[in-house]
């Protein structure tokens, strides 16, 4: 079976199809009587303690029914503002309904008469409020939702230190002024679309028309209208059905909880997918080495943020391979040791009853398992937990003789190095693959490492994002986009926006922006 | 599905070359007995074998530092066990300790003079088909039975033993001869150097029965890899590590051309340089040997602010280095040696010559071979006094400092 997907292309989809929501009321009776309308959508909300039918007269005697959701409906607003000017309504004049649908005459911006019933539903389910009048079949609906959420807040997990502070929230109408705060362009594209079917979750397509190509955005839309299902819950949701290779280990979707970090990818031709209820916007296309870059570096000096790299990529590969090597070198070379520090090595494994890799496996489960706990563990007893957690893994083990000091210092370091990797899942795939890597060395040695390594370069390579490869620009090379990979360029260098966009529209900046220094040499004398 | 059967075929694939690769020896580190140096003595027809191996098991972290003193709790345990051939012995120790022994951290290789007057072939053999044993291993020689000099001696500096060696090596105290150097001089006709550990007791009251400890000493030479007569003094040494350019300082002393009274130097940044000549009679070497000195001390009256006076001392530390420099060389030919591998030079240079001159190049090296060495040597510095310090402030007759300092006199009794 086949259907036709939003990009006009023909995609395979499942066979499974899913059932029709039953509407057992029919569609709204098309009276202008008030009552059996209201009684429909009395049967329709049956059962819905929180949705609040409210009758009342107009001051001319016309019976009305105000329908709204309690605590997501702005009622006070909506009660000072056109309740109480229309019971006081005691005009003879008879066009109360035209009074009310003419937007002209209310002070209700964005009010709207609505005439179908399932909209009308969905209206109210939105929480907006829905007005039924005695003798006219339209439908006033009042956009003037209110509900709790939650204060725009520091990103808990990308935090920085020069950089803004805010961080996206769940609400989606918040995440939205975010952005266009940071780009106050009509050219900032914000096309919605709403998913699941129970949900009916919005979910945002974010992109600069002059800057992201169409393909992308084709491309984009053509996968995410694949997506039929009950409900999106998170980003997350949307992430795993629109990536290329799900089965890798390594992702291939970005995600951010910074509305800066979102402006900056879309200034470079990426898009941007925000989802209501969701704190964590996705950005693609996206190859390995974004990710690991931190918002930090484009706010601190490009020196210092150069450096910085440099120690991520070291520890990058310390995060996957220092247990591996450990365990490689002990038990199959140790003639690379230096002499002195192989008598402290062995010395410290004299001990120690299991074999380096089994010492190595069980420290770092430990470790993986403490870290979790640390996740999930109630704020309160945190603390000591983790101090026994450090026990654990830490002297005691080594006093009793279970493990060797050596290993306790490689297990924490290789902790530590796992977290330096800005992006989260990023980090995680490079957890997970530690342990075949440890396997590998505690059975083939260095050269089982040199194996493991060459065989997850094959798959990076085979990867991409979006129709970007996932090592460019190392491989394919892109020159141009180098000087934001290893090294951060000063920003009055990165005239050209990296081959994310459009081609036509490459240039960043003039390229005078460091000018002033070059006049004054030439004016100096 | 596509990507798990792609997957499988990736680690179907991986396991055929690691298949290919055979290497399943892993072995835990406390299960390995490292040797950390081995030594090589000859007795009635056998070799015996001597391993030192460190025992970690006696250096349990807490306790880090070893009890090096404690005779009964050394760190280190000297296995010896003989036989007909390296290996056979070799056997025998593996035989009786319980951890497998690896080669992969012996730096250094100690021979005794028995075996060493009996030639070092099996011992290069057996270097040459070990892929553990090192080229850069470095061979010293003791005179006398080494294995149990060694294993009374105590590292009064060091943790261990081999410690002080590699540091004799690192330092460059000691001429350095490794397993490649032998290697190559094997092709030569094995003629060569041995660097001679020294022992002497440096604390005989604290410790009687502790009796020695490990000094440098001079240096034996090999001719076909047997150590043959005479054996080089510590001085001579130094002047067979100039020739070889491994001397990196040196001090030492010449007399004043003004007074013949001493004046102490120092030698730094030496460089040696080795040149094949050929002429009507016949090949030669000429051995430039450039050096930069400092005066360290000096009891003469010599001047050392006049250009001229700088000249004069350069041209007597040159005659004193050439004479240093002759005499080894002289007594290696007297016994018609090539130790120096002058030979090397020449095949190089003079490929058809070489081929003439190879079968009886011991005889040519011995007899014909022209050798010349210049020293060039420039004094660079002469320390912030011109003067003897005797001369300029202890002795007020030859203008001291009274004279100098007018009526300045110090009073420490007011």
């Amino acid at each position: 079976m086949t259907a036709t997907a939003g990009g006009g292309v023909s995609v395979r989809a499942k066979t499974i199809t899913l059932p029709e929501t039953p509407d057992e009321d029919g569609d709204c009776p098309k009276t202008p009587r008030l009552e059996p309308r209201l009684d429909w959508f009395k049967s329709r909300f049956a059962g819905c303690s929180d949705v609040v039918f409210y009758s009342f007269g107009l001051g001319t005697g016309v019976e009305c029914a105000l329908i709204y959701i309690r605590e997501m409906f702005d009622y006070r607003d909506v009660e000072e503002n056109l309740l109480k000017p229309l019971m006081a309504f005691r005009e003879e004049s008879g066009d109360e309904a035209e009074r009310l649908f003419s937007a002209r005459r209310m002070p209700m911006a964005g009010s709207q008469a609505l005439t179908d019933s399932a909209e009308s539903v969905n209206w109210i389910l939105q929480g907006f409020g829905v007005l039924l009048l005695e003798g006219d079949l339209r439908m006033l609906g009042l956009p003037f939702s209110k509900f709790e959420k939650r204060a725009v807040e520091e990103a808990p997990n990308e935090s920085v230190i020069r950089g803004p502070r805010e961080a996206f929230v769940e609400s989606l109408d918040t995440n939205l002024t975010l952005l266009r705060r940071r780009i106050r362009s009509s050219h900032l594209k914000t096309e919605q679309l709403v998913l699941g079917r129970n949900t009916k979750t919005a979910v945002v397509l974010v992109y600069l028309d002059h800057v992201c190509p169409d393909a992308l955005v084709r491309e984009m839309k053509r996968r995410i209208a694949c997506i039929d299902i009950d409900g999106i819950l998170g980003s997350n949701y949307i992430e795993e059905a629109i990536q290329d290779s799900p089965s890798s280990p390594f992702p291939q979707v970005q995600y951010t909880e910074r509305p800066d970090t979102v402006a900056a990818s879309l200034l470079e031709g990426r898009m941007g997918v925000v989802v209501d209820n969701s704190p964590i916007a996705l950005l693609a296309p996206v190859n390995f080495f974004m990710m690991l870059q931190s918002a930090e570096d484009y706010y601190q000096p490009f020196i210092a943020a150069s450096w910085i790299r440099w120690i991520r990529f070291v520890f990058l590969l310390t995060s996957l391979l220092l247990p591996s090597f450990y365990i490689a070198i002990t038990t199959f070379h140790p003639e690379m040791i230096p002499f002195d520090l192989l008598i402290s090595v062995s010395s410290s494994r004299e001990i120690v009853p299991f074999p380096a890799l089994m010492e190595a496996l069980m420290m770092e489960v430990a470790f993986e398992a403490l870290r979790e706990a640390s996740v999930r563990i109630p704020k309160s007893i945190g603390q000591a937990v983790s101090i026994i957690g450090a026990l654990i893994i830490g002297t005691a083990a080594v006093q009793a003789g279970i493990v060797s000091a050596a290993m306790v210092i490689i297990v924490s370091l290789t902790g530590i190095a796992s977290f330096i990797i800005p992006n989260f899942d990023l980090g995680l795939s490079f957890r997970l693959l530690r342990f075949p890597m440890m396997l590998l060395a505690g059975a083939f040695g260095i050269f089982g490492i040199a194996c493991g390594m060459i065989m997850i370069y094959v798959h990076m390579l085979n990867l991409s994002s979006f129709g970007m490869p996932y090592l460019s620009p190392l491989t394919p090379q892109v020159t141009n986009a180098l000087k934001d990979t290893f090294i951060r360029t000063p920003w009055w260098k990165m005239r050209k926006r990296p081959t994310t966009a459009i081609g036509a529209n490459r240039n960043r900046q003039t390229g005078g922006a460091r000018a002033w220094a070059e006049n004054a040499e030439e004016g100096g004398d | 599905m596509k990507a798990f059967v792609r997957l499988l075929k990736i680690t179907a694939a991986g396991a055929v070359i690691v298949l290919l690769a055979g290497c399943w020896s892993a072995t835990e580190l406390n299960n390995r007995a490292f040797v950390s140096v081995m030594i090589l003595d000859a007795r009635n027809d056998e070799i015996e074998l001597t391993l030192g191996i460190p025992l970690t098991n006696r250096l349990i972290p807490g306790q880090t530092g070893g009890t090096g003193g404690d005779g009964s709790q050394r760190p280190v345990a000297y296995v010896t066990r003989s036989g007909r051939t390296v290996e056979e012995a070799l056997q025998k120790i593996q035989g009786d300790i319980p951890r497998k022994v690896a080669f992969g951290q012996t730096h250094s290789i100690i021979i005794g003079s028995s075996f060493a007057q009996r030639g070092i072939g099996p011992l290069l053999e057996f270097i040459s088909r070990n892929p553990f044993l090192k080229l850069n291993t470095n061979l010293f020689l003791i005179e006398g039975t080494a294995r149990t000099k060694v294993a009374d001696t105590t590292a009064t500096f060091e943790r261990f033993f081999i410690s002080v060696l590699n540091g004799y090596i690192s330092n460059h105290q000691i001429l350095n001869t490794t397993v490649k150097d032998l290697m190559f001089s094997k092709a030569n006709g094995g003629d060569g150097f041995l660097p001679i550990l020294r022992f002497q007791s440096m604390e005989p009251s604290t410790k009687p029965d502790m009796t020695s400890n490990v000094g440098t000493g001079g240096a034996a030479i090999l001719r076909e890899g047997k150590m043959i007569a005479p054996v080089f003094s510590p001085e001579e040494t130094s002047s067979v590590r100039a020739v070889m350019g491994q001397l990196k300082e040196y001090i030492y002393s010449v007399p004043s051309p003004t007074d013949g009274k001493a004046i102490g130097f120092y030698t730094s940044s030496l460089k040696t340089q080795i040149r094949p000549f050929k002429d009507r009679d016949g090949l030669g070497i000429v051995i430039r040997s450039y050096s930069n000195a400092g005066i360290i001390a000096s009891d003469s009256d010599i001047d050392l602010s006049k250009q001229e006076s700088i000249s004069r001392l350069e041209k007597e530390i040159k005659k004193s280095a050439d004479a240093s420099l002759s005499s080894v060389i002289v007594k290696t030919q007297a016994a018609g040696t090539d130790a120096f591998n002058f030979g090397r030079y020449i095949s190089v240079q003079y490929p058809k010559d070489w081929g003439r001159l190879q079968g009886e190049w011991r005889a040519y090296y011995q007899k014909r071979l022209r050798i010349r060495v210049e020293s060039i040597i420039s004094l660079r510095r002469v320390g912030s006094s011109t003067d003897s310090f005797r001369t300029e402030f202890m002795d007020p007759e030859n203008g001291g400092r009274e004279k100098k300092g007018g009526n300045q006199t110090w009073n420490f009794n007011p």
